[in-house]
C-alpha cells in the first residue's frame, strides 16, 4: 500500500518545475512564491485521499495553489511584511529605474486575485481558456472575460505608474551592461 | 510606443526569471515528508522586518515635532505648580486650625501663618513648576528612547517596534495631562487664595479677636472650597469629553469667552471696593461682618481669581491644541 506522501511525491515530481514557477510567478517574489507551493505541498498532502483519478492531478494541484494563494492574500500577515530582496522600488523617475519581471510584478499586484490568476495561467503557463476555467471552477466565458479585463487594468497600471517604455533603449542598455 | 509590447516583453522576463535558481524536487520530496522544518527560514525576513520598523520608527522619533515635547512638558509643570499650591495651602489651613501644627510652622519658618501662607504657597509652586518641567522632559526622552530600543530578541523587538508609535505615544502624554492641567491650577489658585484671604483678612486683629473670627469664618471659607472643587471636577471632565465630541462641551465654551474674563474683572473690581470696606470696619471697629457678607467676599474673591485663571488656561490650552495638530 503507497503511503499518502510517496503518492504526492511520485504525482508532483514530473510537474514540480511547471507548478512552482506558477506559484513565484503569482507572488511578489520568487521567495515568497517558494513558501506558496511548500504550502500548497503540505495542503495537498493533507487531501490527497481525496484525489479519485490520478490523470486529473495536474489541475487538482493547480486548484490548491490557488486555494491557498487567495489564503494568503486575505491574511494581513502577509502584507505587513517586507517581501525579502524585492521592496517595493522606487518608480518616480520612470520606467528606466525598474527592470522588466519587477515592473511586471508590480503591476500584476495591482490586479484583482482572480484576473492575476487567469493571466499568470493563461500567458505564462500556458493553459488553455477550458483548463483554466476547470481549475478556477467558473465557465470559459468569465476567464475570458477575467483575461480581457485583466489586460485592459495591466496596461492602465503600465501607463499611470510607468509612462511610456522604450524597449528597444532598455535593450541596448542591458545587452551594453551585460 | 503601445504598452503591449512592453508588457509582453516583461512577461518573457519574468517566465524566465521564475525557471531560474528553482530548488530540486528532493527537497520538496524532503520537507513534505517531515525531514526538517516545512517552511522557509523565516528569520532573514523577520530581521528585514525589524530593520525596516526600527529605520521608520527612528525616522519618526527624529522628525518628531518639539511643540509636543513642550506642551506636556507645560502641561506636566502646571499640574505639578497647582498641586504644590494646593498642598502647601491645605498644610497651611491644617496650621491655622490646630493650634500646634500652627506654632510648629511659626517656629520652623520664622513668619507669622498670615505672611507663610502666601510666601510657600508661592515658593512651593515656582518649585514643583521648574522640577516637573525637568522631570517631564526626563520622561519624555526615556520613553522616546524605549519606543527604539532593542530588546535582543528578534520577534519581541519586532512586536515591541510595531506597537511602539513614538509620536502616537508623545501625543498620549500630552493628552492623558489635559484635564488635570487645567484643572489643578484652579483648584490650587482658588485654595491657596481662600486660605490666603482668610488669614490676611484677620491678620491685623488681636489675638482672641481673630481666633473667633477665624473659627466663624470656616463655613463660608468650606463652602467655597467644595463649590471650587466641584466647578474643578465639572471643567476637567469637560476637558477629556471634548477630545471624543465634534463641538465643545457647554461648560468650556462659556469658560473660553471673552465675557468670562470681563466679568472677572468685574467681580475683582467689587472684590476691592467691598474687601477694603470689610477690612476698615473690622480694623476700627472690631466688629465681623454678618456669615452671609462674609460668604459673599470669599466666593467674590474666588471667582475674581478663578474666572480670569480659567479662561487664560483654557487659552493656553487652545494654543497648544493647535501646537499639537
Amino acid at each position: 500500500m503507497e503511503r499518502p506522501t510517496q503518492r504526492l511525491c511520485r504525482l508532483l515530481e514530473p510537474l514540480h518545475a511547471e507548478l512552482r514557477a506558477c506559484a513565484r510567478r503569482l507572488c511578489r517574489s520568487s521567495a515568497d512564491g517558494d513558501d506558496l507551493f511548500q504550502e500548497a505541498a503540505l495542503r495537498a498532502l493533507g487531501k490527497i485521499e481525496m484525489l479519485d483519478s490520478e490523470e486529473a492531478f495536474r489541475a487538482w494541484f493547480y486548484r490548491v495553489l490557488l486555494s491557498v494563494h487567495r489564503n494568503r492574500l486575505k491574511r494581513s500577515f502577509w502584507s505587513r511584511l517586507v517581501p525579502l530582496g524585492d521592496r517595493e522600488p522606487v518608480v518616480e523617475g520612470g520606467a528606466a529605474d525598474v527592470a522588466g519581471a519587477e515592473r511586471i510584478r508590480l503591476a500584476l499586484a495591482g490586479l484583482p486575485a482572480v484576473q492575476r490568476e487567469a493571466i499568470v495561467l493563461h500567458d505564462l503557463q500556458e493553459l488553455s481558456v477550458e483548463e483554466i476555467a476547470d481549475v478556477q471552477g467558473v465557465s470559459e466565458s468569465a476567464v475570458k472575460s477575467r483575461l480581457a479585463r485583466g489586460r485592459r487594468q495591466l496596461r492602465s497600471i503600465y501607463r499611470k505608474r510607468f509612462g511610456v517604455i522604450d524597449l528597444a533603449a532598455e535593450a541596448l542598455v542591458s545587452g551594453g551592461t551585460s | 510606443m503601445s504598452t503591449q509590447p512592453a508588457i509582453e516583453s516583461d512577461l518573457r522576463e519574468l517566465a524566465e526569471q521564475s525557471e531560474q535558481g528553482m530548488p530540486d524536487f528532493a527537497e520538496t520530496a524532503a520537507r513534505v515528508a517531515g525531514v526538517g522544518s516545512p517552511y522557509r527560514d523565516d528569520r532573514p525576513g523577520a530581521e528585514a522586518r525589524r530593520r525596516a520598523l526600527y529605520e521608520s520608527r527612528l525616522i519618526e522619533v527624529a522628525l518628531m515635532p518639539l511643540s509636543l515635547e513642550r506642551v506636556y512638558v507645560h502641561r506636566v509643570a502646571r499640574a505639578a505648580a497647582g498641586g504644590a499650591a494646593l498642598l502647601a495651602a491645605a498644610a497651611i489651613m491644617v496650621g491655622v486650625l490646630d493650634p500646634w501644627t500652627g506654632r510648629m510652622l511659626q517656629i520652623l519658618s520664622g513668619m507669622p501663618l498670615a505672611i507663610l501662607a502666601p510666601v510657600s504657597i508661592g515658593l512651593s509652586t515656582m518649585a514643583a513648576y521648574l522640577f516637573a518641567g525637568l522631570i517631564a522632559e526626563h520622561q519624555v526622552e526615556r520613553r522616546l528612547r524605549d519606543s527604539v530600543r532593542s530588546r535582543g530578541e528578534l520577534y519581541t523587538d519586532i512586536d515591541h517596534l510595531e506597537a511602539a508609535r513614538p509620536l502616537d505615544k508623545v501625543r498620549r502624554m500630552v493628552n492623558a495631562v489635559d484635564a488635570v492641567a487645567v484643572a489643578l491650577p484652579v483648584l490650587g489658585a482658588s485654595l491657596g487664595l481662600a486660605v490666603c484671604g482668610f488669614l490676611m483678612a484677620f491678620y491685623f486683629l488681636p489675638g482672641n479677636q481673630m481666633a473667633s473670627a477665624a473659627y466663624y469664618s470656616l463655613g463660608p471659607v468650606a463652602l467655597v472650597t467644595v463649590l471650587s472643587i466641584a466647578f474643578v471636577i465639572d471643567l476637567a471632565r469637560a476637558c477629556a469629553r471634548e477630545r471624543r465630541s465634534p463641538s465643545p462641551p457647554p461648560l468650556l465654551a462659556v469658560a473660553e469667552h471673552w465675557g468670562t474674563l470681563i466679568a472677572g474683572g468685574l467681580v475683582g473690581s467689587f472684590v476691592l471696593w467691598y474687601g477694603a470696606r470689610v477690612a476698615e470696619g473690622v480694623r476700627l471697629s472690631g466688629v465681623v461682618p454678618g456669615e452671609g457678607k462674609r460668604l459673599l467676599l470669599i466666593a467674590a474673591a474666588v471667582a475674581a481669581v478663578v474666572l480670569p485663571l480659567t479662561w487664560g488656561l483654557l487659552w493656553v490650552r487652545r494654543r497648544e491644541q493647535r501646537r499639537c495638530m
